[in-house]
């Protein structure tokens, strides 16, 4: 959970979906959705999966020359192209110096063992500075039948996996850990991360998932909801976080996801944003109560509420209007989206945005123009006086960008490095230089602390 | 006996199984019968037991998430389940069985024969899933299928007929919840794989009479999987049960219910 000073009244997340593949619309044929099983052969070529990741990689990089408080990676299967989000950050750190990227996805349900989830989020930090951070989803529904984890077991795996992932952060190793899915009798994580690693509960709207964010002092980040399925999940988490853990989370433990496309009229931007935003919701999120819903990966009582409460998700019978007058797409001239979004601010308490840039199946150039006018003249009304991102406001935290840096902060080592060498033990690092080379008779010196 | 279109009425049971509280329905009188149900038709009375009840003690649970049982999270496999229906029948008193199952109820039987073989006395499998498939043959993926498709596929062009064992007089959102809470106990055990290896090695434990009965068309389960059964149990090959009036189906315990029955009492009188 990131602390945020008064005066910034939004921390603003670059996220794309990346889905802009050519798959086919819902209406031919009797595909019941484009998850699971659109044949990689007719619609994955190669050619159009390099450019698809360039696109993907280049616009999130960005997000440091935009300004976004951070880059944030979806991982998605089929019919996306990003099956890691882990291999993606790796690849936006590697671009970025100061930015801020978070892995929203590395999926309990792909990992074997929890260390491995470990190791790959402790490296990432370790070798950006301290600059990552990390979401734990369940997993869409599709993605079950993808990738054959058991929908009915995942979430009491996926809660075992995840507090064993912070441990193992967090804390000093080796431990043991003996749970219902891991008996591991060393935890012990090299390296350890160079920071508290920020986590993420990305849901929408279980109760599972609260309680566990509430438990765990996660950010709680709702999806795909409009500003009234967001105001009420939100209070929902609230009241869990008030009633069985005892703290009132605040507005920096809340976020929302928002669409988000700005051009240079409320005119403009409906023209250019449109078509884009419909092909997304009735070609990508398209699927029935079956596939959204595999058994088990929502409880019996959560889908009874649902149900029960009258919810139909027909994402194909979406309008336009409706989404932009619900609240799940906020397009329009910059002034309209800067109103906007103060409007969802104070309705639903939240201090994070995850922004949605990319809008399904806009072109490249429209993505480019939405975020640059959003950057210039949107972020800079939530923010203190200067502009600047939390993470260049702040300045880095943690790790080093030079090695006189390095040596400044040098911690020393625990014990010399030990040769036995005709015999005798020497100091292997200094060996080589005769003047050094003087046997240490089994007891190793401390390394010259600085 | 069963009035036309209506069915009866059976009052559930309710018994502690290593702290579980099992749902079953009985009746009838000699030797006991356990029916392991299908998909579909839980928590309910339907014809073929009433059929099986003019000869046998018809005992009938609903599995972990199917009725009124609830699931819980030590059943996570099929060894578990067998251990639950065995711990089942010694709360009810009840010896030998003969243990009689359709569709994923055929592979929970399997299992249970194969690991206690001395409490069954006789094996009828009906319409069964559970071993391996021939490669060439595509299994279909039950858990994406509608309840509409589902139905469809299980009961055929005639299946509105049945629509008083099958949909009860639960409205919409009921039956979505019901065969979303029926799957999530089918798929606790058997998501991935959706085949037993197991019972490849197990099933030779099976010494009891037994025999496999499959429908004229099975479009939810390919043909192998009863072959295969049969080469395990070495029995004879798959009977197929001739419809009445139209092909049998998945479901063909509620298309034919006379005709299997009186299968199930003609093997019960080759048993020890």
């Amino acid at each position: 959970m990131t602390d945020i000073k008064p005066d910034r009244k939004l921390l603003f997340h670059l996220f794309m979906n990346g889905n802009d593949g050519f798959m086919p619309h819902m209406d031919e044929g009797q595909r019941t959705s484009n998850y699971i099983d659109l044949p990689n052969e007719e619609f994955s070529h190669p050619i159009l999966a390099q450019d698809q990741m360039r696109r993907y990689v280049d616009n999130l990089a960005l997000g440091e020359l935009l300004g976004f408080d951070s880059s944030v990676i979806m991982e998605q299967r089929v019919p996306a192209i990003l099956p890691s989000s882990t291999v993606l950050s790796s690849w936006v750190l590697a671009r970025t110096k100061g930015l801020r990227v978070g892995a929203l996805g590395p999926s309990s349900t792909t990992y074997a063992s929890p260390i491995k989830m470990a190791e790959e989020i402790a490296m990432l930090d370790v070798m950006s500075g301290g600059r990552f951070f990390v979401a734990y989803p369940m997993g869409i529904g599709p993605a079950f039948y993808q990738t054959g984890a058991n929908p009915t077991t995942a979430r009491r795996r996926h809660h075992e996996f995840t507090r064993l992932v912070s441990r193992a952060l967090n804390e000093p190793g080796p431990f043991e850990h003996r749970g219902e899915f891991f008996n591991l009798p060393y935890v012990n994580l090299w390296p350890k991360p160079l920071h508290k690693i920020e986590t993420w509960m990305p849901a929408s709207g279980s109760r599972e998932s609260q309680v566990e964010a509430a438990r765990a002092r996660h950010t709680y980040i709702t999806f795909l909801s409009g500003t009234k399925g967001v105001v009420r999940y939100l209070e929902q988490f609230r009241r869990i976080a008030e009633d069985e853990f005892g703290y009132t989370p605040p507005p920096s433990q809340l976020g929302g996801t928002v669409q988000v496309y700005v051009a240079e009229s409320d005119k403009q931007a409906r023209k250019e944003f449109e078509a884009g935003l419909l092909w997304f919701y009735q070609c990508v999120l398209r699927a029935n109560f079956e596939e959204s819903f595999p058994p088990g990966a929502t409880t019996w009582q959560s889908i009874q509420g649902l149900l029960q409460s009258g919810f139909v998700f027909k994402p194909e019978d979406l309008t336009y209007d409706a989404m932009v007058n619900e609240g799940m797409a906020i397009v329009g001239s910059p002034e309209t989206v800067t109103r906007k979004l103060e409007d969802f601010r104070e309705e639903t308490g939240v201090g994070q945005v995850l922004v949605v840039a990319d809008g399904g199946g806009s072109p490249e150039w429209m993505v480019r123009k939405s975020t640059e006018l959003f950057a210039r003249e949107v972020m800079p009304h939530f923010r203190p006086e200067g502009g600047r991102p939390i993470w260049d406001d702040e300045g880095r935290q943690s790790g080093f960008n030079t090695l006189s840096e390095a040596g400044a902060r040098w911690p020393g080592v625990p014990r010399d490095m030990i040769a036995k060498i005709d015999g005798k033990l020497y100091n292997a690092h200094n060996y080589h230089v005769d003047d050094l080379r003087v046997p240490v008779d089994g007891k190793p010196p401390a390394f010259p602390k600085q | 006996m069963t009035t036309q279109n209506t069915l009866i009425d059976v009052a559930p049971g309710h018994v502690d199984v290593i702290g579980l509280d099992t749902v079953y329905r009985r009746r009838g009188e000699g030797d006991p019968v356990l029916f392991f149900e299908g998909q579909g038709y839980s928590g309910r009375w339907i014809p073929f037991y009433e059929e099986l009840a003019a000869t046998f003690d018809v005992i009938v649970p609903d599995h972990p998430s199917f009725g009124e049982t609830e699931l819980v999270d030590p059943i996570n496999d099929f060894n578990d389940l067998s251990v639950h229906y065995a711990a089942f029948l010694d709360a009810l008193g009840v010896g030998p069985v003969h243990a009689v199952g359709q569709g994923f109820g055929a592979w929970v039987a399997g299992e249970f024969a194969a690991i206690y073989p001395e409490r069954v006395r006789s094996l009828t499998l009906i319409s069964p899933t559970g071993t391996l498939p021939d490669e060439d043959e595509k299994m279909v993926d039950p858990y994406r299928l509608d309840r509409e498709h589902w139905l469809d596929a299980a009961l055929g062009p005639d299946r509105d007929q049945y629509n008083f064992v099958i949909d009860s007089d639960e409205d919409g959102v009921n039956r979505v919840l019901t065969d979303y809470k029926e799957r999530i106990g089918i798929a606790r055990v058997a998501w991935n794989p959706r085949y037993s290896l197991r019972m490849e090695h197990r099933l030779a434990r099976v010494t009891a009479p037994s025999q496999v009965l499959i429908p004229e068309e099975d479009k939810l389960i390919t043909p192998s999987v009863a072959r295969r059964y049969s080469e395990l149990l070495s029995t004879a090959a798959p009977v197929t049960i001739v419809g009445a009036s139209a092909p049998t189906q998945h479901l063909l315990v509620i298309q034919e219910p006379a005709q299997i029955a009186q299968k199930v009492v003609e093997l019960a009188s080759q048993a020890s």
